[in-house]
């Protein structure tokens, strides 16, 4: 089936002084798709999210995140976009169920429905009997599930998963994995950035691989690693290799 | 050509039963001459899909798909859906037309429509407009009869006559309205805005900051301790401190032991000024080592031949011995011993005129002290309450403020905040009204304390106090954002606290009147100090019972000071820490 595109990058440019962290990039993610942003630290992957994110500004160009242009209409964007952050960046001081219920308010969602939609999401992320606790008593891996719940409580279109799986370990990391296909599956657009090659490889419908700022390559993995003459089996890793060089960022 | 091949295409179901069926509105039929300028408005092309939601008697899917469209529908009424069935068989456009029975906000398939076509009210709109904006691709052509979608803004517009009308003789215009997806939204103000738009929603998103705010200070226990513990303490040693000094421990030496002496010392007992804690059995030097030591703060001595010395009209001498570098001390046992003197004075003339049998019922001399102001007898407590209230209110807005502003930087929860619809300024009036309403509180808290437990004077207005004790909080609130949205640590936000209290304590006249200040250059100084102000207008009320007019001045001031303090603590907010999200 043709899936509509449902964000559209056009020349989108952000340069911090005299640095492009985000060079004319170009790019479509369609509707549902799980699109993976794959490159070295520096790259500009957190940039980009930020920006289809409307938490930064474009120097120049824009984009079309579902039907409204980022540079006119943010806070439309805002309402049908969730982020799950690097770092879980939640209210430790206040019980697991509060911070959904404060995020899920600031989306608008309130009563009955807020309140049916936070039992299930703990549900989801496996936090039910914690959720009065206090956020400052879990673990990483348990705040990051939080974390997931948060950005899921209204419902949107699309999730921006920013290196969700940095630290932590494999069990809450394939958890994180499952999360991901699982909304992917209810129609929800995920957007991942991360430099694990394997969690690019193993999740995403498309990968756009990034660096310095650039898009060098987008496609699937498979296509990906097809491409890639001379090598035997290769892994995702060679593809970035060859194509990031291997010279050491910061 | 549409998003959707005729090869890919899987046709709708055939029913969707809706949870509760919910009539949006009824049918009506659209002109049939509408039905064509709505196509033509929509720009429909062949091969494009065209959805209808609230398909009625399915006139608009037979037009569109004569022009070439797949047409699809969805219908609450079943005998309409049954209808538009039969008339698809007889018409041949089998294959071209579907319908769907059932709830058209649960109709998933305006997805993939490149034309969503509607005919519902205003109320009908309003619900499929959350729907829309959660289902529609950018790009989606949306076109409406006669009712608009609320919020959204058509790119076209176009009246058609209403045969309706010419039944009854009138011209009636009907209004088609054509919206593109992605085009829909006016322009919003942009963020930088520095005050919202007071809207219902920016009202909303500051009462979500402020639940969470006092969710935080309900989980603080050491801040609620703070808060309600420290106006009460302040003015509990306000009152108990600096109240007026009684019963300081005094030793006597009674070498006379006349007449006089007696007079002297029943006159002493009377008052509470003085209590005697040695009496008899030491001596002069003894009673002066006491006083040496501090156990007593002053010891009399009243000489022998005392009483006969006053008898031959002769000046008696009552050495006292006390310790005069505890000024506050030494001023009050002067005080007292000046009136246990004309006390004593007076009961020994009235004795011995009584003697000579002249009767004198009057003193030859006497003052009448009338104080200009409200009250006479201004004691030191009412000259040092106001500040410390005002010190007070300063100290908990800065605290209060500070902390709500470190606590988003700590966790860098900000980002996170900024990620969601609310616009930044709701966030930080949200916050700052969360600070606000807790110093409004703690203003309320001293004066209660002050007023109702320890019953200090106050000849002007109570509300007049509370206002300045409100301007006074709005200062402070202003400078804590400042500070803390500045400070890369806590501690950093926290050390604003004694910078800005420690010279306001020295040049505010907070200890003596900034008249009284020695040097010139200090004086002119304390003008600059904002606190000078602060103490001037609640003096001014309290002490000397002036109204709103009378302190003006300070009003101007202390508003200019929570003016400048906030602005400059909204830009540096905006500056330090949103742009660095």
């Amino acid at each position: 089936m043709n899936r509509g595109t449902i964000i559209e990058i056009r020349d989108l440019t952000k340069a911090f002084g005299d640095i492009l962290a985000v060079n004319e990039v170009k790019l479509g993610i369609l509707e549902a798709e799980l699109f993976a942003f794959l490159g070295p630290n520096g790259a500009g992957k957190t940039t980009l999210i930020r920006l289809l994110t409307c938490l930064l500004k474009p120097s120049s160009g824009t984009a079309i995140v579902g039907g409204y242009d980022m540079r006119k209409e943010p806070l439309q964007i805002r309402r049908m976009v969730g982020v799950v952050t690097q770092e879980p960046c939640l209210y430790t001081d206040l019980t697991g169920e509060e911070n959904i219920r404060f995020f899920g308010r600031l989306y608008g969602v309130g009563g009955e429905r807020l309140e049916k939609k936070s039992q299930e999401l703990l549900e989801l992320v496996k936090l039910k009997g914690r959720e009065k606790d206090l956020v400052g008593t879990y673990s990483g891996g348990m705040r990051q599930r939080l974390s997931i719940a948060c950005a899921l409580v209204h419902d949107p279109r699309i999730i921006f998963f920013d290196e969700p799986t940095a630290g932590l370990d494999p069990q809450t990391k394939r958890a994180i994995w499952g999360f991901m296909k699982g909304l992917q599956k209810r129609g929800i657009t995920v957007v991942l950035s991360t430099h694990y090659m394997e969690e690019a490889d193993a999740l995403s419908d498309r990968v756009a691989i990034m660096d310095r700022g650039r898009i060098v390559a987008v496609d699937r993995p498979k296509r990906l690693k097809e491409s890639l003459s001379g090598v035997e089996e290769p892994t995702l890793e060679d593809v970035f290799l060859s194509l990031t060089g291997r010279e050491m960022r910061d | 050509m549409g998003r959707i091949s005729m090869k890919s295409f899987h046709p709708p179901p055939e029913a969707l039963p809706p949870e509760q069926p919910v009539y949006v509105a009824p049918f009506l039929g659209m002109p049939p001459k509408a039905v064509e300028v709505a196509l033509d408005l929509a720009g429909l092309k062949p091969g494009e899909l065209f959805c209808d939601l609230g398909a009625g008697d399915g006139r608009m899917l037979y037009a569109a798909a004569r022009r070439g469209a797949l047409a699809i529908g969805v219908e609450l009424k079943a005998e309409l859906v049954d209808g538009i069935r039969k008339r698809v068989t007889e018409e041949g456009l089998d294959g071209k037309v579907y319908v769907t029975h059932g709830d058209l906000y649960r109709f998933d398939y305006m997805r993939q429509a490149d034309v969503v076509y509607t005919f519902l009210d205003d109320k009908g709109n309003e619900v499929l407009k959350s729907r829309l904006e959660r289902t529609l691709s950018p790009g989606t052509r949306v076109v409406t009869f006669r009712y608009k979608i609320p919020g959204w803004k058509p790119v076209k517009r176009v009246k058609v006559s209403d045969p309706e009308g010419k039944a009854a003789g009138v011209l009636l215009l009907r209004t088609l309205y054509l919206y593109v997806f992605g085009q829909h939204v006016p322009e919003e103000a942009p963020r930088q805005a520095l005050l919202p738009r007071l809207t219902t929603m920016g009202l909303r998103n500051m009462m979500i900051i402020v639940w969470k705010e006092f969710l935080h200070i309900k989980r603080d226990r050491r801040a609620c301790l703070l808060l309600i513990a420290l106006p009460i303490f302040a003015m509990a040693i306000s009152n108990y401190s600096f109240g007026e000094i009684k019963e300081i421990p005094a030793a006597i030496v009674d070498q006379d032991e006349g007449p006089v002496a007696k007079m002297f010392l029943d006159v002493l007992r009377k008052t509470d000024t003085f209590k005697v804690v040695f009496e008899g059995g030491i001596g002069e030097q003894d009673a002066r080592g006491l006083v040496l030591n501090k156990t007593v703060h002053l010891a009399i001595i009243l000489p022998s031949g005392l009483s006969q010395s006053v008898d031959e009209n002769k000046q008696a001498n009552i050495t006292i011995y006390y310790d005069e570098t505890d000024h506050n001390f030494a001023l009050s046992i002067k005080r007292g011993l000046l009136e246990i003197m004309q006390n004593a004075t007076e009961a020994l003339l009235k004795s011995k005129l009584s003697q000579s049998k002249i009767n004198l019922q009057t003193k030859p001399l006497n003052y009448i002290f009338d104080s200009v102001y409200g009250y006479g007898d201004l004691q030191y407590i009412n000259f040092i309450t106001p500040p410390i209230m005002a010190f007070t209110v300063t100290f908990v807005s800065i605290a209060i403020t500070s902390m709500s502003i470190v606590r988003e930087k700590t966790a860098r929860t900000l980002e996170r905040v900024l990620l969601s619809p609310i616009r930044e300024s709701e966030f930080l009036l949200g916050k700052l009204m969360a600070s606000i309403l807790v110093t409004i509180g703690e203003v309320l808290l001293i004066l209660a304390t002050a007023f109702l437990v320890f019953q200090m004077p106050v000849v002007g207005s109570v509300l007049l106090v509370f206002f300045i004790g409100f301007l006074i909080g709005c200062g402070g609130l202003g400078l804590g954002l400042a500070a803390s949205a500045m400070a890369k640590r806590e501690l950093e936000a926290v050390m604003v606290i004694p910078a800005y209290i420690i010279p306001s304590l020295l040049l505010s006249g907070f200890f003596r009147p900034i008249e009284a200040i020695s040097s010139p250059v200090m004086r002119t100084l304390s003008r600059f100090v904002p606190m000078t102000y602060a103490n001037q207008a609640l003096r001014a009320i309290m002490v000397k019972g002036l109204g709103i007019l009378d302190i003006m001045p300070d009003i101007l001031a202390l508003t200019a000071f929570a003016v400048i303090t906030l602005s400059i603590g909204i830009l540096v907010f905006r500056r330090e820490m949103v742009a660095q999200v």
